[in-house]
């Protein structure tokens, strides 16, 4: 290579080294400036905030407005545009008044329809913070925009809003299935518009895409009502599993006897995840008439099913302690396991075990056989521990009476090996010592098989 | 006749190495254009935030609950405030099961004194197959908190536990000694909501805890460590999430979901096994398997990236920690890539079979032995007068100011479209790293990667422990 092309190569290594650092400084410079701005303006905005507190008469407001530069009346729009969005009562009013008052209002207005994409979907958003009507209708001629992050912003200014003017805007945007839009943003926006009114969205069932159903489905499940029961009626034999079990949540927030008829028809649905929504929606109806229906699901095959029965007998009942032993009595060695896990994670055992020192004697009766049927069933090693932890040492020597006198295998052993552990209670661990030399050791041969 | 062999084999290697540069590079650069075509159109679809509680209070109803699965292996130290972080996450429905895999700290006795637990008879719903289950807590005072005592089986199997105990249908697999941001869950729901029946998969985005202020479980101030080691990683991963797996979100190819944060639809992880617990990288492992079982059945499957889920996490001080992690990810590379070899070049896989894999296989697992192999080649050609300095010189530079651009890109891309260090001074300790990890630093890995690589191929793998410090708090 010849020594002009070195220098060459050489000047090359040495432009890309300069460029490197160059891009390097640039890169901190400007991180450093776009730093010092945001410090600036944010103090720039706590003083504004200050002159706010308290809320400034309009006069006031309008003062200060007209003495501050083009910069600090951004920051003020934003900080009413804020209170407009967060605050309550007077203060809220009163901001959206001078936004309106001022003419920000009728920028956004303007801006929602002629605006730059960006600017739209900004307008679109600021105007669900103030409830005007012109802002409604804005809001619904915009639910056609053709940039997907302007309809996002009009689904949740209509959703916060909670105008039923804004129900076509909202239905536009459902029949239309924009992916921009979750389902669930748009049928949470449905569900604000149509509180007291789910007839108006009750057509969407009808609909023929199945998204749009779903979003119907799913709207109504938050506001239906005995209005919306013919459509839910007619739903539960959508094709589609999804829409089926969005229309058994649906039913549950109608608390009548078709709906439950309607309910059982869905619990015994081939689709397992629709099986589930039933057995939901019977939980929230709290109806003792959906009993038999709820106890068949938790002999399901599917576990997801025979959790949600036991949730839903806990919604129905409240994990009452009786019903224990009816599933003990009646049900598979698989639904009465199902009901005590599921309960036992909402804090069953612990609410039981309390029953012990109540002064309310049915209650606390049951709360004893209950006891009994669980050690009868073998499942002592929560028991045990409980023995152990639960605050209360009234509480821990009666549930320990109630241990040794039920013969069951290594339940003595389980005892005695608390005795060592820490935080065990002095006086629990003497009862344990004078259980323990009572009476003799069981061994598990000693015991029949623990069968339901 | 020596030297005309060595000529070809110096000419071979010569465009060994300019092919792996031009693949390499030029990939990179087209990930890097479309991670920033992709990092600006999710920042303008998050600043409309299409799940907003605040504007829609009925969204707090409907939304999908979510279960977190926190494995736990000897983590007495930062057990209890990373619970208390992920109970503060804004999310409305979510339940906590922490999973101790055979701890043999005070790592369970920690959580029964904190969160008053006691032994309940709760069973799993699932049926993966795990170690056995020694106990199962449940908390008198936070109603959403499962504990599960398990023998060890390393994280995997605590995650299949965790799975197996799960009962909504989104689950997030975290690490037990990372801080979750309080926003971080809706933003990585978000995006499955945006599609809900492809989605089955969201990973968030790493970011190193030392050094920031650490309060009630919460990073109230994130500052950088004043640490070489500290500060490289977290060039490392800018570069590696926002100027890589944002472009790779993209076009459906991503292959890695943290395994700090990493959201997932439990029933498509059921249906294709759960975690595979003999292999030491097993969220790949698992990401892989799901791209397979998807693009096998035309399911349609995507795995997405979330940049503003933000998982804080505490990073090796030492270069001995650090290379021991390393080590680590290249071994269960090794293996993941090994195990799914039939996928390389076959259409039928789309973009994960047609480059993501090709490219973790060329680039990642190969890299090391291409650029050992320059280093050591280079200079015995130029001594014997077969490659001219020239050459040398501009490969050298090209690759520092590749490197450098891509490190500046992603660092750029952080403090425009989703700044958390916002001091100056942090800012500046970034790019003059970015510019320093090509002398030294990037040598020091390749060598790890070489050791790892050897260490697989003759069978010397091992899981190897990290040791925690916990969180600095504003007390410290």
């Amino acid at each position: 290579m010849s020594g002009a092309s070195i220098d060459l190569l050489a000047q090359a290594v040495a432009f890309l080294a300069v460029f490197t650092l160059g891009i390097s400084v640039a890169v901190y410079l400007l991180m450093d400036l776009r730093h010092r701005q945001q410090l600036q303006r944010q103090a720039r905005r706590v003083t504004l905030a200050a002159h706010l507190i308290p809320p400034l008469t309009p006069q006031a407001l309008h003062t200060l407005w007209s003495r501050c530069n083009r910069a600090s009346r951004k920051i003020l729009e934003e900080i009413l545009t804020d209170r407009c969005r967060l605050a309550e009562g007077e203060e809220r009013s009163g901001a959206a008044q001078f936004l309106m008052g001022i003419g920000i209002y009728d920028r956004w207005l303007q801006e929602i329809r002629q605006g730059r994409k960006s600017r739209r979907a900004q307008a679109a958003r600021k105007l669900g913070y103030v409830h005007d009507r012109r802002g409604v209708e804005a809001l619904v001629a915009a639910a056609g925009d053709s940039y997907a992050l302007v309809r996002l912003a009009v689904a949740l200014s209509l959703g916060r809003l909670k105008d039923p003017a804004g129900l076509p805007g909202l239905i536009h945007l459902a029949q239309g299935r924009t992916k921009t839009i979750p389902d669930l943003t748009l049928a949470a926006a449905l569900a604000a518009c149509a509180e007291g009114c789910s007839s108006l969205i009750a057509g969407l069932l009808r609909a023929p895409h199945v998204q749009t159903r779903v979003i119907g489905a799913w709207a109504l499940s938050e506001v239906a009502d005995e209005t919306s029961l013919p459509a839910l009626s007619d739903a539960i034999r959508d094709p589609d599993p999804e829409v089926r079990a969005k229309v058994a949540r649906a039913l549950g927030r109608v608390p009548e006897e078709r709906s439950l008829n309607l309910l059982s028809a869905l619990a015994r649905d081939p689709v397992p995840f629709v099986r589930v929504r039933a057995l939901d929606a019977l939980g929230k109806q709290k109806s003792s008439a959906a009993e038999p229906l709820v106890l068949g699901g938790l002999d399901d095959h599917m576990p997801e099913v025979r959790n949600r029965a036991a949730a839903a007998l806990r919604q129905i009942y409240g994990m009452k302690a009786g019903l224990i032993a009816k599933v003990h009595a009646a049900g598979s060695r698989r639904s009465f396991n199902t009901l005590i896990s599921e309960w036992e994670r909402a804090g069953f055992l612990h609410t039981l075990v309390a029953g012990l020192i109540t002064r309310d004697w049915v209650r606390f009766v049951e709360t004893q056989e209950t006891i009994r049927v669980l050690i009868a069933a073998g499942m002592t090693q929560a028991l045990v521990n409980m023995v152990l932890v639960f605050p209360g040492v009234k509480v821990r020597l009666r549930l320990l009476r109630l241990l040794v006198a039920e013969p069951r295998a290594n339940v003595m052993a389980d005892l005695l090996a608390l005795i060592g552990r820490p935080g065990c209670d002095p006086r629990v661990a003497q009862a344990i010592r004078k259980v323990a030399v009572m009476s003799p050791p069981i061994s598990s041969a000693d015991i029949k098989s623990d069968t339901v | 006749m020596p030297i005309s062999w060595l000529f070809q084999l110096a000419w071979v290697v010569k465009v060994l190495v300019l092919g792996y540069f031009i693949s390499l590079n030029g990939l990179c650069f087209v990930i890097l254009f479309l991670s920033i075509c992709w990092c600006r159109r999710y920042r303008r679809a998050a600043d409309v935030q299409a799940i907003d509680f605040d504007a829609l209070e009925k969204l707090e109803k409907l939304v999908p609950p979510v279960t977190l699965v926190v494995p736990a292996y000897n983590e007495e130290r930062v057990i209890v405030q990373s619970v208390r972080s992920l109970l503060g996450i804004t999310y409305p429905s979510i339940e906590i099961v922490a999973v101790s895999d055979g701890s043999t700290d005070g790592t369970i006795e920690e959580l029964i004194r904190s969160f008053s637990l006691y032994q309940a008879d709760v069973r799993p719903s699932g049926a993966l197959a795990t170690q056995p289950v020694r106990a199962v807590y449940v908390s008198a005072i936070e109603p959403r908190l499962v504990v599960i005592d398990k023998q060890n089986g390393g994280k995997a199997d605590a995650l299949n536990t965790g799975i197996n105990f799960c009962q909504t249908p989104y689950f997030l697999a975290m690490d037990a000694d990372s801080l979750v941001e309080p926003e971080a869950l809706t933003c990585a729901v978000r995006v499955i909501l945006e599609d809900p029946e492809r989605v089955v998969a969201v990973g968030g985005i790493v970011r190193g805890v030392n050094g920031s202020i650490v309060d009630a479980g919460r990073v109230r101030r994130p500052s950088l460590q004043w640490n070489f080691w500290v500060i490289i990683q977290m060039v490392e991963y800018l570069r590696s999430f926002l100027a890589g797996r944002a472009g790779w979100s993209l076009i459906n190819g991503l292959l890695i979901v943290p395994g700090a944060f990493g959201l997932f639809q439990k029933a498509a992880c059921v249906k294709v096994g759960g975690y595979s617990t003999d292999t030491v990288t097993e969220d790949l492992e698992l990401i892989l398997r799901l791209h397979r079982y998807a693009r096998d059945r035309r399911l349609g499957w995507r795995v997405a990236f979330a940049p503003d889920a933000v998982c804080w996490t505490e990073m090796p001080t030492t270069a001995r920690a650090l290379g021991r992690q390393r080590k680590r990810w290249q071994e269960g590379l090794w293996q993941t890539l090994s195990r799914h070899s039939d996928m390389y070049f076959q259409p039928r896989y789309g973009v994960v079979g047609m480059l993501s894999v090709p490219h973790h296989v060329l680039h990642e697992l190969g890299g090391p032995l291409v650029e050992l192999s320059s280093l050591l080649l280079f200079p015995v050609f130029y001594s014997l007068g077969l490659v001219n300095w020239e050459e040398l010189a501009v490969y050298l530079a090209l690759a520092f100011f590749l490197g450098t651009l891509f490190s500046l890109a992603a660092i750029l891309l952080d403090q425009v479209l989703f700044p958390r260090h916002r001091f100056p001074r942090d800012v500046l300790l970034l790019l003059a790293l970015s510019l320093l990890e090509n002398f030294g630093y990037r040598q020091m890995s390749m060598y790890w990667r070489l050791v790892a690589s050897w260490n697989y191929l003759f069978g010397r793998i091992s899981w190897r422990v990290s040791t925690r410090t916990g969180f600095a708090t504003r007390a410290e």
